[in-house]
């Protein structure tokens, strides 16, 4: 059996960043994973969420859990990151002035999310970006 | 045995008032009348300060106790200083609670003066974020949703159990009496310390608890008592006295339970570094907003300010205390009492159901249903707490 939820993220609104990821938190405690797993997936949603407002034209996120694996996809519409290998690397980062004066843009996102997740998948194009994350359920 | 916190159902209208307050979600109004599921309380009392028809009722103990005991110590809580004119009122309520039978009356603020260095001293050791544990309420969110940060918490007692073996030591020596012979009784300013106290009577430093508003109403102030207060205690009546007393910069101040909640799902996700402490509060303002405060916690926070600008610097602390008073060990975990099952797989299976229910739901979560939100009530009928026919804003209907 797979329950999944969906979440839209917009681009540049601080006033909601994070509020996705305080949910997939609360529907993951209630299901009963493990606190420490819990706390794994909501960094990398956390931050993939911050990418999708601080970077994109907007996206949306998608939990699902099954018995074996959670997974969380996460795609936004554009403009793309030309250089992975390069936005892989800490502490690079394209984030513009107004992420950076609010305390983000760390270039720390896709580094702490492949830290995070068992298994992390990316691909980009100039029509949009997207992140695979998985993990597995002992 | 009666419950810790129970409604009134002759005043309870069904409001949803108290429902939409709580921050655990631990509210529901079932035929009109509010319910408290009790083991997701944290006990923060917003219920009870967002009732207006006086529906909540805790029980405090019978003064008649006190003759159990040959000597009896009344513990003030910090939160008095917000209820102070002048200088002189702490005399005031000291002199009025003898009346009612206490021998000695004693207050907070060297307790916490005293913490403080311990505190800083002992966040020296590494570079956790902690979590101060002044506030029971705090304790127990953590203890009920973050038990990943237990290990954050501070491991000391709150300071009224702290002051409760302190002065029991102190009286039974200055009266040369058995420490089971002094009762002491602690005035407290917030549901979260009265219900620690009922519930742990056997294992804790006060034999009773009485609700400060129950006292303040008939304090004369006709006679004063000599009582001295510690100026660097005083202080932590309100949020951020660590801060300020401790001039240390990482420290974080935070007030009101929802915003501690954030707060700790941002160390949580380790959205916060580079803080040592956090100093959280449940209620607006640290301690004078208290649930049974009676004031303003702004009002009380100025009048806390006045009174310490009336406070000689010279008053100190000088009742011994030993580490065995203040340290409180590990806290215990109640991990689950969020889940929707034990099992793993009943879960999902819980889950998936909600979101199908949720989808026929209106979403505009009016809490006509007696649920704070309308997946919470998804959640309720899953459960089986309520039915579909509850939602009064369905359409259609299935």
């Amino acid at each position: 059996m797979t329950v999944t939820f969906e979440f839209n993220v917009y681009h540049e609104d601080y006033h909601n960043a994070g509020v996705a990821s305080s949910e997939i938190k609360k529907y993951l405690t209630q299901i009963g994973l493990n606190p420490q797993l819990i706390r794994r997936i909501v960094i990398c949603s956390y931050e993939a969420e911050m990418n999708v407002v601080i970077h994109s034209y907007g996206g949306k996120m998608v939990l699902s859990i099954d018995d074996n694996e959670i997974k969380l996809e996460v795609t936004d519409t554009g403009p793309g990151i030309p250089d992975i290998e390069l936005a892989m690397q800490e502490g690079y980062s394209t984030a513009p002035l107004s992420a950076r004066e609010r305390g983000f843009g760390a270039g720390m996102g896709l580094p702490n999310m492949k830290k995070n997740a068992d298994t992390f998948e990316i691909a980009s194009s100039p029509q949009g970006t997207i992140v695979r994350l998985a993990w597995g359920i002992l | 045995m009666k419950n810790l916190v129970d409604i009134h159902n002759e005043r309870c209208i069904g409001c949803t008032r108290c429902m939409r307050s709580c921050p655990m979600e631990a509210i529901r109004i079932v035929d009109n009348k509010a319910q408290l599921f009790k083991e997701r309380c944290i006990y923060c009392g917003n219920c009870i300060i967002e009732c207006h028809k006086n529906a909540y009722k805790v029980y405090s103990d019978s003064f008649a106790n006190l003759s159990k005991y040959k000597i009896n110590v009344a513990i003030l809580p910090i939160a008095i200083y917000g209820l102070l004119n002048n200088k002189d009122d702490l005399g005031g309520i000291s002199a009025t609670l003898k009346d009612y039978g206490f021998d000695e009356v004693v207050e907070l603020s060297g307790i916490y003066s005293f913490m403080v260095d311990q505190i800083l001293d002992y966040i020296k050791n590494d570079d956790k974020t902690y979590i101060l544990t002044h506030c029971p309420s705090v304790t127990r969110l953590v203890t009920k949703k973050y038990p990943q940060l237990l290990h954050h918490l501070l491991p000391f007692s709150p300071p009224f159990e702290i002051a409760g073996k302190v002065y029991r030591r102190f009286f039974s020596e200055k009266y040369n009496l058995q420490e089971d012979e002094i009762g002491i009784s602690y005035i407290s300013e917030c549901l979260s310390n009265f219900i620690v106290i009922k519930e742990n009577k056997d294992k804790i430093a006060i034999d009773q608890v009485f609700l400060l508003s129950d006292l303040i109403r008939n304090i004369s102030y006709k006679k004063i008592d000599e009582v001295k207060a510690v100026k660097k205690g005083v202080y932590f009546a309100k949020v951020g006295a660590f801060k300020y007393v401790s001039n240390n910069r990482d420290i974080l101040a935070v007030d009101g339970i929802r915003n501690v909640d954030t707060v700790l799902e941002h160390i949580d996700i380790r959205k916060i570094k580079n803080v040592r402490l956090v100093e959280a509060y449940s209620c607006t303002g640290g301690c004078v907003g208290g649930t049974f405060m009676q004031e303003n916690p702004f009002v009380a926070k100025w009048r806390v300010n006045e009174f310490i600008n009336e406070l000689d610097d010279d008053v100190t602390f000088d009742i011994n205390i030993e580490p065995i008073d203040y340290y409180a060990g590990e806290f215990e975990s109640e991990e689950g009492v969020l889940t929707l099952s034990n099992d793993f797989r009943e879960a999902i299976k819980k889950m998936k159901r909600i979101n199908e229910i949720l989808a026929i739901l209106p979403n505009i979560d009016c809490c006509a249903c007696g649920s704070p939100s309308c997946r919470a009530f998804a959640e309720d009928v899953v459960k089986g707490l309520k039915t579909i026919e509850d939602c009064r804003m369905r359409k259609g209907g299935t």
